[in-house]
């Protein structure tokens, strides 16, 4: 699905070059499920940032899809993604002065989507995690793990073929981040290909393959 | 990619243009009035700011647009010409007057092909006459004597009677619907017969009201035959026809297409000096101005009414752009709260077009609620607007111009306000906005720069406005040396000759302090002639000198210091004896005035005395060289020094003294002090105007400079809070926070003073008699000016160092 080969980001401070991500080579077939370890500052969100196109590298070669990354414009890596990567973050980023439907429908609102069909589409996703009864609150007026959720539905409207998680339980008590992690666990099986951030070893079982990080470089694999 | 055409189509059916353009619209719609209610504050800084300016903007820039539009309406208004007249005025300097001699319009309606055709029009406004019909009477003074030619010049629609010649043979009358209306209600006033004095005339037809915006504005038009039939004759010259001497009448023509009106002129400068040989030499041209000029520039080409509008439309601007700034600042203050929507939204799809669009939006319907207060304020404000500007202008809504006016101002506005922000926040990146890393440096030099430029504007018009107040005052309060007080003035040349009885009448009253008579009316239009001669005189020198024809009396009436020589009080009368003002005195050069011969108007005689400069116009005027003659026959003017409170007294006496005489008209008679006002009628109620637009764009700047300091408050609470753990008192962390907003209002003050100063030196050359700039009133300006800034800043800054610093800490 995608590959990565010697993949280098760093930033200039000073003299020195600080490396981000050193050499990084990674393929990711379909269907997978990857959890990405390390400690604080390793480069775990660089890394995901970078195969979510949301970031760049300043050397080496990001095929995405038989798409060359590398050699694309800004403009024709964000359609890229938008057309096949979804987001989940720890914090959940969802707007507040939307309600929980429309927080859902936005993504679709931006592709033009007809609205019969959009409407068909976010009843399925509500209906499917359960929130059915929460479509007219707003965020703030839900718990964590419901805001999860929610921004987990809105990031699978679109019908990506990549799910990037970053920490998506890091926010979370327990029960709610086994909740989400089993919902990640059956998306995958119906054929999602996901890759998550994450610091919980439990959490990174829920996936097929752990890479680990240090100081922006792979250790195994 | 093989496969990524493939997995397009599972994307669906596409929606079609306009249902994808809608759902946009109603989502964008959602979120701006859902920002609008989450943000009250906010929201009504800018709302508020927005529509005091929209509503200022609209006000002025309507009358503006109603100022430009003069008489431009009519259909062959490009070939519209008045006819005026050029002459020498003595000095090498020219005069030109908006009036020519009546046969002219004759002369070239018969010799000038270029002309196709040639009205006159005669408007001896502010005579009061009163017209009769049946037993009701009407007082009107806005009559015009004209001819059928001049509805072929302009649009001015005949809605009832012939309107190839509105007027009949005989003496008749065209009125306006409006006036037909007063006189006749629902009767159709065509052929109904109305009264003058002593003529009686018929209604021939009834033409639509004149527009506002035409500068030509008539109670009623009378035919020229009642002119002619009046004309008691010039010298040699029997008929109005006839008279060359007199310029009493407006001429419009209009020219034919490709008519030439250098030929035109020329052919009249001609024919005049074939008429009139003796006024030859002086008359250099008559000039045609065209019809849109009349009304915005002078006769002499100098601007007019024009530096008004130009003033108003400028500041107009300024008020909306100042509006429009505070707009932008907090737009864009605020964003930072608005960067993680913006990266959300980015990531999950949005193009940047789309989000453009959206604060477009946002932009849109905050100004469409701006709009909406705009017109409630406009309502508000526009009786008080009529009052202090003198300016009666209806605003009809019902025309679709007004509109496209208001449209305009509305688009204009949208658009400054919208691109920036729209830009600006659209183009963040998506991860380092999650992430809060855009501290949107740039934009605080920007922000920073529009605030200095609110607060140039603001701080220009104050001190403007302080100055022209302190002009005003010191010529309203400057020693004229003449004593204008508890005195009124009847004009008593309308009293047909019993003026004299009127005098002795009223010297008998013992309330009846003092009384002089004088041929003119004092503040109200000093006569003057050129043709002073005296021993000495160069033959190339021309003075023009203003004449006065006084009694006995005058000199001790009004104060007026005798500098040397002898009042007339003290001569016996027989030959003219003059005394002269100082300014003559200097202009003649002469050293001993007293005993010297002169020879003005006419008359020969000697000078008994000098007074001393007084003033008897406008201080906006130096004052003339003056001849004052002893005269006391038939005057003209009579003047009656009472007490305060026995004045009534003396105008009911002389309205029963005049009711005798002139029973349909009304008294007229004025108070010296209320005259002398009156000169500065037009100065005192534009500084009105001023005032409320130094007010206006200082409140909607400091405003502005609330929400920022709001945000900046916000924005640094983290710091405020380490500060105070570290042992920072309130009052140094308020005057931390106020000191950024502080120094910018210093430096537009830095910058606004020499605008004031080249500003105000420029007005100031326009009175005669003037203030000087004094630094201290800049000073003082500005210590207010930043006075008011701090106390506006404080609001936020005092409750952001007081504020606990546990809470903003734990918060971060």
């Amino acid at each position: 699905m995608l590959e990565l080969k010697g993949i280098y980001k760093w930033v200039n401070s000073g003299n020195n070059r600080l490396f981000l991500l050193k050499d990084v080579d990674l393929s990711v077939q379909p269907g997978e499920f990857i959890s990405i370890m390390g400690p604080s500052g390793s480069g775990k969100s660089t890394l995901l940032n970078v195969i979510g196109m949301l970031d760049t590298f300043d050397q080496g070669e990001f095929t995405f899809l038989h798409e060359p990354v590398h050699k694309l414009k800004e403009k024709q890596r964000s359609s890229l993604y938008k057309q096949y990567i979804g987001f989940v973050f720890q914090a959940y980023h969802l707007i507040d002065e939307l309600t929980v439907y429309e927080n859902i429908e936005t993504p679709l609102i931006y592709q033009d989507i007809k609205s019969s069909e959009r409407k068909a589409m976010v009843a399925d996703m509500l209906d499917r995690f359960q929130i059915v009864g929460k479509k007219d609150l707003f965020p703030t007026q839900l718990s964590g793990g419901q805001q999860q959720l929610v921004g987990i539905a809105r990031a699978l409207i679109a019908k990506p073929r990549l799910l990037l998680a970053d920490e998506p339980t890091g926010n979370l008590n327990s029960k709610q981040g086994e909740e989400i992690m089993g919902l990640f666990k059956e998306l995958n099986k119906e054929g999602v290909t996901i890759i998550q951030v994450t610091h919980s070893e439990k959490n990174a079982g829920y996936g097929s393959r752990i890479i680990n990080l240090l100081d922006g470089m792979i250790q195994n694999n | 990619m093989s496969s990524g055409s493939s997995l397009r189509c599972r994307k669906g059916g596409e929606a079609t243009p306009l249902t994808k353009i809608t759902v946009m619209l109603r989502s964008y719609f959602k979120i701006a009035i859902r920002n609008i209610f989450k943000n009250r504050t906010y929201s009504f800084i800018n709302i508020a700011g927005l529509g005091l300016g929209l509503a200022t903007g609209f006000i002025m820039l309507l009358w503006v647009n109603n100022e430009y539009s003069m008489n431009r309406y009519h259909k062959h208004s490009d070939r519209i010409y008045q006819v005026n007249a050029k002459f020498k005025s003595g000095n090498g300097e020219t005069q030109v007057w908006e009036t020519t001699p009546a046969p002219i319009a004759l002369f070239a309606r018969q010799n000038i092909s270029d002309i196709e055709q040639i009205a006159r029009l005669r408007s001896p406004f502010g005579l009061k006459q009163a017209v009769k019909i049946d037993n009701k009477i009407f007082i009107e003074d806005k009559i015009g004597y004209t001819e059928n030619e001049l509805f072929k010049i302009f649009d001015f629609p005949v809605i009832a009677g012939n309107p190839k010649e509105p007027f009949a043979k005989g003496l008749s009358v065209v009125l306006p619907e409006s006036t037909a209306k007063k006189y006749f209600g629902e009767d159709d006033p065509v052929g109904k017969v109305l009264s003058f004095r002593d003529t009686t005339v018929v209604v021939s037809a009834v033409i639509k009201d004149f527009p506002a915006n035409s500068s030509l504005q008539y109670s009623l038009l009378v035919s020229l035959d009642m002119a002619k039939l009046k004309f008691r004759g010039n010298g040699n010259w029997k008929t109005v026809d006839q008279d060359w001497g007199n310029y009493d009448y407006s001429t419009y023509c209009l020219l034919k297409k490709g008519g030439n009106i250098q030929n035109a002129s020329t052919a009249m400068l001609a024919e005049l000096k074939k008429a009139n040989p003796q006024a030859a030499g002086d008359m250099l041209d008559f000039p045609f101005r065209p019809l849109k000029d009349v009304y915005l520039y002078k006769a002499d080409g100098t601007k007019g009414r024009l530096i008004m509008v130009e003033i108003f439309f400028l500041v107009a601007i300024f008020v909306l752009l100042i509006a429009s700034i505070n707009y932008i600042n907090l737009v864009t203050a605020r964003s930072t709260q608005r960067i993680k929507e913006i990266g959300i939204r980015k990531i999950i799809g949005a193009a940047k077009r789309q989000l453009c669009r959206q604060f477009f939006i946002e932009t849109g319907v905050l100004l469409a609620l701006a709009t909406v207060t705009a017109f409630l304020l406009m309502n508000l404000l526009m009786p008080v607007y009529q009052q202090v500007s003198g300016n009666t202008t209806a605003y009809d809504f019902a025309n679709w111009q007004l509109w496209k006016v208001l449209g305009a101002i509305v688009a204009v506005v949208w658009l400054l306000t919208g691109l920036y922000p729209a830009l600006l926040l659209s183009s963040f990146r998506p991860i380092e906005s999650l992430k809060g890393k855009i501290f949107l440096s740039s934009t605080g030099f920007i922000r920073k720069s529009l605030v200095v430029l609110q607060f140039v504007v603001s701080i220009t018009l104050v001190l403007g406005t302080v100055f022209i107040h302190r002009q005003l005052s010191y010529i309203q309060n400057k020693d004229l040396n003449i004593n204008t007080s508890n005195v009124i003035v009847f004009p008593t040349w309308k009293m047909k000759g019993k003026g004299n009885d009127f005098k002795n009448e009223i010297q008998r009253l013992s309330y009846v302090q003092d009384i002089t008579v004088a041929d003119m009316s004092l503040f109200d239009g000093a006569n003057s002639s050129g043709g002073l001669d005296w021993e000495g005189k160069a033959t190339n020198e021309n003075i023009t000198a203003v004449h006065m024809d006084v009694d006995k009396n005058f000199m001790q009436f009004f104060h007026t210091d005798l500098k040397e020589g002898t009042d007339f009080g003290t001569i016996s009368s027989g030959s003219p004896n003059f005394i002269l003002n100082e300014t003559a005195v200097r202009k003649m050069a002469l050293q001993k005035p007293i005993g010297e011969t002169i020879r003005f108007r006419g008359d020969t005689g000697i000078i008994i005395g000098v007074v001393k400069d007084f003033h008897f116009e406008s201080l906006k005027k130096e004052i003339r060289p003056t001849v004052i003659k002893y005269n006391a026959e038939a005057p003209e003017f009579v003047y009656a020094r009472v007490e305060q409170r026995k004045a009534q007294q003396l105008i009911n006496f002389t309205e029963k003294f005049w009711k005798q005489i002139e029973p349909a008209l009304p008294l007229e008679y004025a108070f010296l002090d209320d005259e002398l006002a009156r000169q500065y009628d037009k100065e005192t109620r534009a500084s009105h105007l001023f005032d409320a637009f130094a007010v206006i764009t200082m409140f909607i700047s400091c405003l502005g400079l609330f929400g920022l300091a709001t945000y900046s408050a916000e924005r640094r609470v983290k710091e405020i809070g380490i500060r105070k753990v570290l042992g920072a008192g309130t009052t140094r962390l308020a005057s931390l926070l106020s000191r950024e907003f502080i120094i910018l209002v210093v430096i537009a003050i830095v910058i606004a003073i020499p605008i004031v100063w080249i500003g105000m030196t420029r007005l100031l050359n326009y009175f005669a008699y003037r203030i000087s700039l004094q630094w201290w009133v800049f000073l003082a300006t500005s210590v207010v000016a930043v006075s008011i800034a701090v106390i506006t800043v404080s609001f936020q800054t005092i409750r952001a160092a007081v504020a606990n610093p546990v809470k903003s800490l734990r918060t971060e």
